[in-house]
């Protein structure tokens, strides 16, 4: 497979380095960040074994769209799941700078690979029941909603503003390219995501939390009103679903004003929100996310977090980072001790403040302007997890509502689980 | 390498008027044991399947933290009729959806009522078994220490 950055192997260290260098953190946590970061193909006989009658093989979010007989993602012995993207094994050049993992079947049983060897045995997402099941007006339901083992995913705004204007878009996000490659609908149905709201709760012990998440509305009175108008609508309507006054939901969304957060606090059924910063740097951020610093700025995002925190309490409030995005050339770190240092001072910064931070791992899509740069190392990205969760425990923050089954794609937060 | 559990300590477990305790330790080392009514054999005869019913149970981050770095757990069993085995072994999978869990959920919820949820499907190999019925250790005591004890249960008038 071509694309590999030269003797990658050689120039750090294994995963079972890694792990034995860190005998305190979950060898689970550090396979599933190894996997995020290098990516994973299947063999015949692991597609093949990906039966579309159990397993979730179709997924429409606004980051990926994919109807194939490859499993949308995958779980690990200890719950732990492995929110990644399938590449085509067929493809002949290295996407992500470093040859990616193999998912095989062998002797009965499927299992992730590297080098040939066994790494870990892995299981595929099981796949609600309600996505074989349609709307009234005749759309698939699991275009509507999407769903990980235990949660909802509600993107009622398939695009983002800020790709409206040149160059202001975030340059690690695939928004644009993947609304643009599928002409879906902009807007989805309220009435759509209800009724599919409605069918999906039906299956027992299926759901922890319904997240709601899509790109960034600009418009309206005041900056973002729009954006706020549509959650406001639709998280009232879903009450009527409910028995209780707060239910576990998740709102991923722009940075909101004091107002506007009051408005979705006290009006409707949401009890947690994350505003994702993406970068904890100020002068990446500037870079990487123009336009987010042009409408709000990164202190202006750190301010409304820290209110989020005053409105809907404690363990009711994190930001995301894109972690290994920090290295991102031209303006990014070239040191991973200084791109740790710097980080970890600066998520102690919202930790202190009750916001928690929830790590993703840096996935360098072929359809962003950074495809052809290369993630930081396992190691890095390891000790930032762990780190993180070292932060977490010492200013005693807990995102349940963003942990290893309510979400599952954040390492730091997998590492609360003990 | 799991071991296959003698047809007794099965029946104990099979038992619902068995009592069941599970212990293990935190990140730090320090114990937690507290009763398990949900302790049973697998589907397949073979593993301990264990029902854990709070998400934020000390005993769902011990069995996590076995889990991930291969510790053992302990499992003992009392038979109402004053049998008791340990069993240690290792957690090797966790359900937290799908199939098992949806069907245990449903089990749970039926048996223990609406306010009843359940968070994990625990999967245990056992390891070792060992009766701890106290005859059954006192014969094992006096055959390899036989003159282990307090000496006046030695004395001719003791024998008396």
């Amino acid at each position: 497979m071509s694309g590999a950055a030269e003797n990658w192997r050689e120039k750090e260290l294994s995963l079972r380095e890694v792990v034995a260098a860190h005998p305190q953190i979950s060898p689970f946590v550090i396979i599933k960040i190894d996997v995020q970061r290098r990516g994973v193909v299947f063999s015949q006989a692991a597609k093949d074994a990906a039966d579309p009658a159990r397993f979730a093989v179709t997924m429409r979010g606004i980051y990926e769209e994919k109807e194939d007989n490859i499993p949308n993602s995958l779980l690990l012995n200890d719950g732990t799941s492995i929110v990644c993207e399938p590449m085509d094994p067929d493809i002949s050049v290295c996407p992500r700078g470093r040859e990616p993992y193999l998912v095989e079947v062998r002797a009965g049983r499927t299992i992730l690979t590297d080098l040939d060897q066994e790494v870990a045995e892995v299981e595929y997402w099981p796949k609600p029941r309600y996505f074989d099941c349609r709307t009234g007006s005749g759309k698939p339901m699991w275009q509507i909603v999407n769903a990980r083992p235990q949660r909802l995913g509600i993107a009622m705004y398939q695009f983002c503003d800020f790709w409206r204007d040149a160059a202001q878009g975030c340059k690690f996000c695939a928004i644009a390219a993947t609304f643009q490659k599928n002409k879906k609908d902009m807007l989805l149905s309220e009435d759509d995501v209800l009724e599919t709201l409605a069918e999906a709760l039906k299956q027992p012990g299926r759901l922890r939390m319904i997240q709601l998440c899509c790109g960034s509305m600009l418009g309206g009175r005041n900056l973002l009103d729009d954006e706020v108008d549509m959650y406001v609508s639709l998280l009232t309507r879903m009450n009527a679903l409910f028995n209780t006054k707060k239910v576990l939901t998740q709102l991923i969304a722009t940075a909101y004003t004091e107002k506007q957060l009051r408005r979705l606090y006290d009006g409707t059924i949401l009890s947690s929100y994350t505003a994702d910063v993406e970068v904890l740097n100020e002068k990446i951020f500037n870079w990487l996310c123009p336009g987010k610093a042009a409408r709000i700025g990164y202190q202006g995002w750190k301010e409304r977090l820290f209110k989020a925190v005053e409105i809907f309490g404690d363990n009711h409030v994190n930001t995301g980072i894109v972690s290994g995005v920090e290295f991102a050339g031209p303006a990014g770190f070239t040191s991973e001790e200084q791109a740790l240092e710097s980080t970890l001072r600066e998520a102690e910064d919202f930790l202190s403040h009750g916001v928690g931070v929830a790590q993703t791992i840096w996935q360098t899509r072929a359809n962003t302007a950074l495809r052809r740069q290369l993630p930081p190392s396992l190691e890095y990205l390891t000790r930032l997890a762990g780190g993180l969760d070292n932060l977490q425990r010492k200013y005693n923050v807990n995102t349940f509502f963003d942990d290893y089954r309510t979400c599952g794609n954040h390492p730091n937060t997998d590492l609360s689980r003990i | 390498m799991g071991i296959r559990l003698s047809e007794d300590l099965r029946t104990a477990l099979r038992d619902p008027a068995s009592l069941k305790v599970i212990a293990g330790v935190n990140r730090a080392g320090e114990p937690h044991v507290v009763f398990k009514e949900a302790i049973s054999m697998d589907s397949e005869g073979r593993n301990l399947q264990c029902l854990e019913l709070l998400e934020t149970s000390q005993t769902n981050r011990n069995l996590t933290h076995s889990l991930w770095f291969q510790r053992k757990i302990a499992v003992n069993v009392l038979h109402p009729k004053g049998r008791s085995w340990q069993i240690k072994g290792l957690p090797v999978k966790v359900h937290i959806s799908g199939p098992l869990f949806e069907e245990q959920y449903i089990a749970v919820r039926n048996r223990l009522g609406p306010e009843a949820d359940l968070s994990a499907v625990w999967i245990i190999e056992p390891l070792e078994e060992k009766e701890q019925t106290y005859l059954v250790r006192l014969r094992e005591e006096r055959l390899h220490y036989p003159l282990v004890g307090h000496l006046d249960r030695f004395t001719r008038a003791f024998q008396c």
